[in-house]
């Protein structure tokens, strides 16, 4: 039982620990309307490419070194805020895109008649792991900053491809207004 | 990039003359960022380029103005850090003001907000914004700190002591 009440704590506290580090990031100082609607096939494979690669300099480690080889505590701090500011934008992100698939996914499937179980449980399972990676890569952010965590942040990428091609739909850039 | 491909053709000419007689005389992606974001009316959003607009329909001088603009961006906001304070830093050396003036103007009036393209994915906008932040601390740092006043060794002669007045209560 006293096992059981320390689990439960400890998921209460990681809980409450991701709705402050959420609440501390949350700086939507730019308002910047999405890709035009024209050449649109074109604008979201660029933008899916910009995306990884946001993903490659927000999740790396170059920069680390680099201000780490610095020496200057002031810019190590400065870093370490910003890239953690970019990793949680784009971690909200990629839930975004995924909760709008799944939501288009829905839509059409109330009028499709060739549904299987299976891949309707498979892209299930797919979603419940997306964002579990979510939430999991949130937490590590929070706690160790986004430096190290490329790998981690690729598998959850790759989640949402995906999910974006079981689902069928082309994710309409769901972050494009952002609040 | 993948957005050529979808381009239509007098975009993509347009693009590719900008390209050669113009972008290619700037030396940094950053100066030519800057360059780009210059011919884009505040006002309006729109981008005009007077030789451009002369040798291409003036639609598609502006289309092929704006992928430009998308497409530099994109590579000076996923640019590492250290290369992007070294453009920074030549980039305030050409610009002939003092450093510590250009800094502080830097740091305090966010100028190079001008330079985000307006239809840009907004997390590399962010980046931009953040990588540009922290280039300018990493300059901030680099500059030669000022002699320090406490050591007197370099100041004039201090005057002779004064006690302070003494009130009458």
């Amino acid at each position: 039982m006293i096992y059981l009440s320390i689990f439960a704590a400890l998921v209460l506290f990681f809980a409450l620990v991701m709705l402050i580090a959420r609440s501390l990031y949350w700086e939507p100082d730019l308002n910047i309307a999405g890709l035009p609607s024209t050449d649109a096939a074109g604008q979201i494979e660029a933008n899916d490419a910009m995306s990884f690669e946001i993903l490659l300099r927000a999740f790396g480690d170059d920069d680390q070194r680099f201000i780490t080889a610095l020496g200057d505590k002031h810019v190590e701090r400065l870093l370490l805020f910003e890239r953690k500011r970019i990793a949680f934008r784009w971690i909200r992100r990629k839930s975004a895109e995924a909760r709008s698939i799944m939501r288009e996914h829905a839509n059409r499937a109330r009028e499709a008649s060739d549904l299987t179980v299976s891949g309707e449980a498979r892209l299930a399972f797919r979603y419940m792991e997306l964002l579990m990676l979510c939430e999991m890569l949130s937490l590590s952010v929070f706690l160790f900053g986004p430096a190290g965590l490329q790998k981690f942040a690729i598998q959850t990428n790759m989640i949402l491809s995906d999910i974006k091609r079981f689902g069928n739909v082309v994710a309409p850039g769901a972050d494009t207004v952002t609040s | 990039m993948t957005w050529r491909k979808v381009l239509p053709a007098d975009v993509l000419r347009a693009y590719e003359d900008f390209s050669s007689r113009s972008l290619a005389r700037i030396p940094s992606a950053l100066e030519r960022l800057i360059y780009i974001a210059s011919t884009r009316d505040y006002n309006s959003g729109l981008y005009h380029h007077e030789g451009l607009a002369a040798r291409f329909d003036p639609v598609a001088a502006a289309k092929a103005l704006e992928y430009a603009h998308v497409e530099v961006f994109r590579d000076v906001s996923l640019m590492p850090l250290g290369q992007l304070s070294e453009e920074l830093e030549k980039y305030m050396q050409s610009a002939k003001e003092e450093p510590l003036a250009f800094l502080t103007a830097w740091q305090n009036l966010e100028p190079y907000r001008v330079a985000i393209p307006m239809h840009v994915d907004p997390t590399a906008a962010e980046l931009f914004v953040s990588n540009i932040k922290i280039a300018l601390a990493v300059l901030r740092y680099r500059l030669p700190k000022e002699p320090d006043h406490q050591s007197g060794a370099s100041l004039p002669p201090s005057p002779a002591p004064r006690s302070l007045p003494q009130f009458r209560s």
